[in-house]
């Protein structure tokens, strides 16, 4: 089973870019990554640009409205993704708790709908 | 006349059988199957054949075993009709391994009685689950109450409860919450939330505002025999112990809880005659195995508070002193303001009334009981103990104002007039 482990924290709670903190930030990513690597069930995982980059658009009366910023103003945004295949629910809120960001930040787990073939 | 009568009670007979065993069999069929929806439904085609085969024949010699071999050749037919459905499933893999294990396994008893109970509660009592779902859910699936009886246990609309154990049981196959123990390293902070919600459907049942739909003492030994059932997989846990003895103390007081109207009695009128010994003795075994552990918790101290009034001849011989330090213990597992209240009423039957007031006010200071008509019943009761009558009395007017139970208002209303 996959599961989308998405990364949310306010980014005015990230260690700042170049100081320690960060490069240990950094650190503890590459281990992470590599752990869920040489376990098996890593499928795919990046991390985002900040939510000053981000356009969101929405479809109203066949018409694209293009807007600056989230959706919704929210002090905790998506920040990155792991995609999982794990055994269960458990195992993947196993690997979600060893997210470096979780100790600042929130990681919210969730299944990858299975569709009918 | 005569013969529906007699086919009622075969009914009755063969529902009583099957909900006996049910959470047995679920719990099994899921363990082997890794599908609680599989498991639910060929229950309940078992459960139609059950019916007629038995009222033609008889109950089985063995309910459960007939039960069981059915269900479980249910499933396997159900799979075998859906095979692209289970096909596409990821637990394809636990689907053929029982379809290889069936032909030596199907008949071999030993095995079919293999409990997997605890296996299933932990999954009902997963922590992705919201606490009122765990609860609907432990009750439907392992004690076997239909949405309509649990719906009514807890006064709530029958599409109500029934929309949340669809939602609960859609996330659980969906999220693919497992169906095991947890492993050691989360076996602690995941038994802590199933003790919470068996004592929410022990003090459901104890505290039963809908009890005249669901038996609320069926509902209590549920709750203890859970317990119990746990105690006998995961023995020397403090906590479970401490559960187990706290329930079988309050499970004792049972019968003398209510008078015959239903309505609830305090402690200090309770007819301690009607209090059952034997429940009393098992509460005391169960403290004196958990207090052996040295590892002490708020389930613990609350069964000593517990223990201290089962052992009292009477409400005022009651040893108030160490009610008051046993509290005071709770306090630093449990800081809630109603723990701190009772702190202060057990204080003030030590003969320690102004002290008693000092903590009453600063908690209605706080605010977060200002609601709570104890709270001046409490603050009446000091009052009156330090002669304070004018006081005493707008307090006790203010508990009868708050109290949303009439019962409550005429006994208040009956202090009101004794006491001056």
């Amino acid at each position: 089973m996959q599961y989308l482990l998405m990364i949310y924290a306010a980014e005015s709670a990230e260690p700042a870019p170049g100081s320690d903190e960060f490069m240990q930030l950094i650190q503890e990513y590459g281990a992470f990554t590599e752990e869920v690597m040489a376990a098996g069930v890593y499928v795919g995982g990046e991390p985002l640009e900040p939510i000053s980059t981000a356009t969101t658009v929405r479809v109203r009366n066949n018409e694209s409205l293009v807007t600056d910023g989230p959706f919704a103003e929210t002090k905790e945004v998506l920040g990155g993704y792991y995609l999982l295949d794990c055994e269960n629910l458990d195992q993947a809120l196993k690997y979600a708790a060893k997210i470096p960001s979780a100790k600042y930040g929130s990681v919210e787990v969730r299944p990858i709908m299975q569709l009918p073939s | 006349m005569e013969k529906n009568k007699h086919t009622v009670s075969i009914q009755s007979n063969i529902e009583r059988a099957v909900r006996s065993c049910y959470g047995k069999i679920i719990s099994q069929l899921t363990y082997h199957f890794k599908s609680l929806d599989l498991a639910e439904e060929a229950m309940q085609e078992a459960s139609i054949s059950a019916l007629k085969h038995w009222q033609e024949r008889g109950l089985a010699s063995d309910p459960q075993g007939w039960l069981y071999v059915t269900a479980k050749r249910k499933a396997i037919d159900i799979i075998r009709k859906n095979q692209n459905h289970y096909k596409k499933q990821q637990n394809l893999k636990a689907f053929n391994e029982v379809l290889a294990s069936d032909t030596f396994d199907l008949d071999n008893n030993q095995q079919t009685h293999q409990d997997r109970r605890i296996e299933l509660i932990f999954t009902c009592c997963h922590p992705a689950l919201d606490t009122a779902s765990q609860v609907a859910l432990t009750l439907n699936t392992i004690c076997g109450f239909s949405t309509d009886e649990i719906a009514k246990a807890f006064l709530l609309k029958r599409a109500t409860m029934a929309q949340r154990l669809v939602r609960a049981k859609q996330k659980i196959s969906k999220a693919k919450i497992p169906y095991s123990i947890p492993t050691a390293d989360e076996l602690e902070q995941r038994l802590t939330g199933v003790l919470g919600v068996l004592y929410l459907i022990f003090n459901e049942a104890y505290y039963s505002k809908g009890s005249q739909y669901l038996s609320s003492k069926a509902l209590a030994e549920e709750a203890i025999n859970l317990a119990h059932l746990i105690n006998q997989q995961l023995p020397n846990k403090a906590e479970l112990l401490g559960l187990l003895a706290l329930m079988s103390f309050n499970f004792s007081r049972f019968d003398a809880r209510l008078d015959k109207f239903g309505r609830s009695i305090s402690l200090n009128k309770q007819n301690r005659a009607l209090w059952s010994d034997e429940q009393i003795r098992n509460g005391n075994q169960y403290l004196k195995s958990a207090v052996a552990l040295k590892k002490v918790g708020a389930y613990q101290i609350q069964a000593a508070i517990s223990a201290v009034h089962s052992t009292s001849d009477s409400f005022e011989t009651t040893d108030w002193l160490q009610i008051y330090g046993l509290y005071q213990k709770l306090l630093q597992y449990h800081k809630t303001p109603i723990v701190e209240l009772n702190a202060a009423i057990a204080l003030a039957y030590t003969g320690h009334p102004k002290q008693a007031l000092q903590n009453i006010l600063s908690l209605e200071q706080e605010g977060q009981l200002n609601g709570y008509h104890l709270l001046y019943a409490s603050k009446a009761f000091c009052l009156k103990q330090i002669g304070e009558k004018e006081s005493s009395k707008a307090a006790l007017n203010k508990a009868i104002e708050l109290s949303d139970n009439q019962f409550q208002k005429d006994f208040f209303q009956q202090e009101l007039a004794s006491w001056f």
